[in-house]
């Protein structure tokens, strides 16, 4: 019973995720989030997925969003609930402590134009990726946007080769450093299209090819 | 690749945890109407139970409990019902089956709380038997427990598999530290760390004494005798090895710091002393408990016997058809607290003011 002590300790501590995350994507994942707030204004409501500590939360809300951000993480959002009482834009963020198995709890249909999610995906069994999309689109109006970034293997036998290198000596550090990592998901945009969206654009954000924003839209007619 | 890492993990680094993907499998070929069996996503009791099922067709929907096995994360707080009521619905369980039953781990009985699961899913859960060997036997009686399947024994065979996965962590430090600062001890302190620990877990419940550390003083007795007498039969008289005394007292020590919440049904001496010392929760690791045994109201039990069904350590007996269970054997109880989860009518509890070793 003792033994689940030394297991959690190697959990990753909230506290130093965001800089892991920064660390470990060599400064993508900071990049991307002000890429996937880019269109966002006072009229939308938007849920953003895997919230973590709010960073992406809190960018829609200095837009004039409206924001809800989901969590499984207990941890994660003590940390963000203190950002947001010292944040301008924090009385437009609610954040909820919910998983991707309560999607259907929190969110309602038809109560979003705009659901956001970094470095979720990621962390998601198929199971739960097919899910999760199938829960945005349900809460999405028509014409409410989907946008995904997170980490992708690279096209490319030598691109893969120098991705999987470099990948290897960021997450070793990162993961001693502050116990967070990324790591790859692959054939998203197929996914986006099966759970019924149109897939607008997908952005790569360095030059390795390996960190991607994928903007898909719910079609304005069924 | 990935099977050879989980044998690695599951063989040498147990206490570590290893995730596998979560999900809906089958095995064999499962149809509308074959039995769902759910468990964590530990990458070895996946691994296992699937191999006690082969042949079976049936349905395994492992739920996310960070990677650590079904008892630990279950007693922790890791392997709730909220990991199962997910994994229920991200799996769309409900259009791949007709029934509405999930047969779960009767070691998942401390964290997963039935009617929660029935009250979000809409199935209902049954307690399965405490180790995946017996689900076979269980699903041809017709989803049945004998009272061996509801028993966590500890068995020999048991012990043994805890001996080198439990053990390598701990004696892993001491290689290192031996090995490249004093390589002239390093297969001596080998011989002694793993002499010790084999004897303890073969040894373990035949040892008299209450609790863990009680039982630790025979082995460290027994060492320093063994090398008394060889002191004074090759060396210059009874003490002529005294380093080695103390050393095997520390890697006694060691060995034995939570040994009785390994091999044994009894209460973590570990958590016991961490609670003695004050550390009675620690955010996110250590949940404040009672660590009491199970007291029963009479007034409030219904006699539905599922506290029965689930205690692996068989505190309670159902004296007569139609009668109430009964707490038979309080001291046997170590405070997982899964009848008290479970119990319907809120009949149980962990009465328990302070932590006792053993308690």
């Amino acid at each position: 019973m003792f033994s689940y002590l030394y297991m959690k300790i190697l959990e990753s501590s909230p506290e130093r995720y965001d800089r892991g995350i920064s660390m470990a994507s060599l400064g993508a994942a900071d990049r991307s989030r002000e890429r996937m707030v880019k269109d966002l204004g006072p009229d939308d409501r938007v849920a953003d997925l895997g919230t973590g500590t709010g960073a992406l939360a809190f960018l829609a809300a200095e837009k004039g969003a409206t924001v809800t951000g989901l969590d499984a993480s207990a941890g994660m959002l003590a940390v963000a609930e203190r950002k947001r009482a010292a944040h301008p834009a924090g009385d437009r963020v609610r954040f909820v402590q919910a998983s991707v198995g309560q999607m259907d709890e929190v969110l309602e249909t038809g109560a979003c134009t705009a659901v956001v999610s970094s470095l979720l995906f990621s962390e998601l069994s198929p199971d739960e990726r097919s899910y999760a999309l199938s829960q945005a689109f349900r809460t999405l109006v028509p014409g409410g946007r989907l946008v995904i970034s997170d980490e992708t293997l690279p096209v490319g036998f030598f691109r893969r080769l120098v991705y999987r290198a470099v990948r290897l000596v960021m997450v070793l550090v990162s993961f001693l450093l502050v116990q967070a990592g990324t790591r790859p998901v692959t054939g998203l945009p197929e996914m986006v299209v099966q759970e019924g969206f149109t897939v607008e654009r997908v952005e790569i954000l360095n030059r390795m090819g390996s960190f991607f924003i994928l903007f898909a839209r719910k079609p304005e007619t069924p | 690749m990935n099977r050879i890492i989980s044998w690695i993990m599951g063989t040498f680094f147990r206490w570590l945890p290893h995730r596998a993907v979560t999900g809906l499998r089958p095995s064999g070929r499962p149809d509308a109407d074959s039995p769902v069996l759910v468990t964590g996503n530990y990458s070895l009791t996946l691994r296992r139970l699937l191999a006690a099922i082969r042949g079976e067709d049936a349905w395994v929907l492992s739920a996310d409990s960070g990677g650590i096995n079904v008892w630990c994360a279950a007693c922790g707080g890791g392997f709730t019902h909220l990991q199962v009521i997910s994994a229920v619905k991200v799996s769309r369980l409900a259009e791949k089956v007709s029934h509405r039953v999930l047969v779960l781990p009767a070691l998942a009985a401390p964290g997963v709380d039935a009617r929660e699961v029935k009250e979000h899913t809409g199935f209902s859960v049954r307690f399965g038997p405490v180790r995946a060997g017996d689900i076979p036997a269980f699903l041809a009686a017709g989803r049945k427990k004998t009272p061996a399947m509801r028993h966590a024994d500890f068995s020999l065979s048991h012990r043994l598999d805890m001996l080198l996965s439990m053990n390598f962590i701990l004696w892993l430090p001491l290689a290192l530290v031996f090995g490249i600062f004093f390589p002239h001890a390093f297969w001596g302190v080998t011989a002694l760390f793993w002499g010790v620990a084999a004897v303890s877990y073969v040894l373990f419940p035949w040892l008299p004494g209450r609790t863990g550390y009680l039982r630790m003083l025979w082995i460290m007795g027994g060492v320093a005798l063994l090398l008394g007498l060889a002191g004074a039969q090759w060396g210059s008289g009874p003490l002529a090895f005294w380093p080695w005394m103390i050393g095997g007292a520390a890697i006694t020590t060691l060995v034995f710091f939570d040994a009785a919440g390994i091999v044994a049904p009894m209460a973590s001496d570990a958590e016991a002393l961490a609670f003695a010392l004050g550390i009675k929760s620690l955010p996110g690791l250590l949940a404040e408990k009672p660590l009491g045994r199970v007291s029963q109201d009479p007034d409030l039990c219904i006699g539905c016997g599922l506290c029965l069904d689930i205690c692996p350590l068989a505190v309670f007996e159902k004296p007569l058809e139609g009668k109430k269970p009964v707490t038979v054997r309080p001291g046997a109880c170590f405070s997982c607290g899964a009848c008290v989860l479970q119990c319907p009518s809120g009949a149980l509890s962990l009465a328990g003011k302070a932590a006792r070793p053993g308690g």
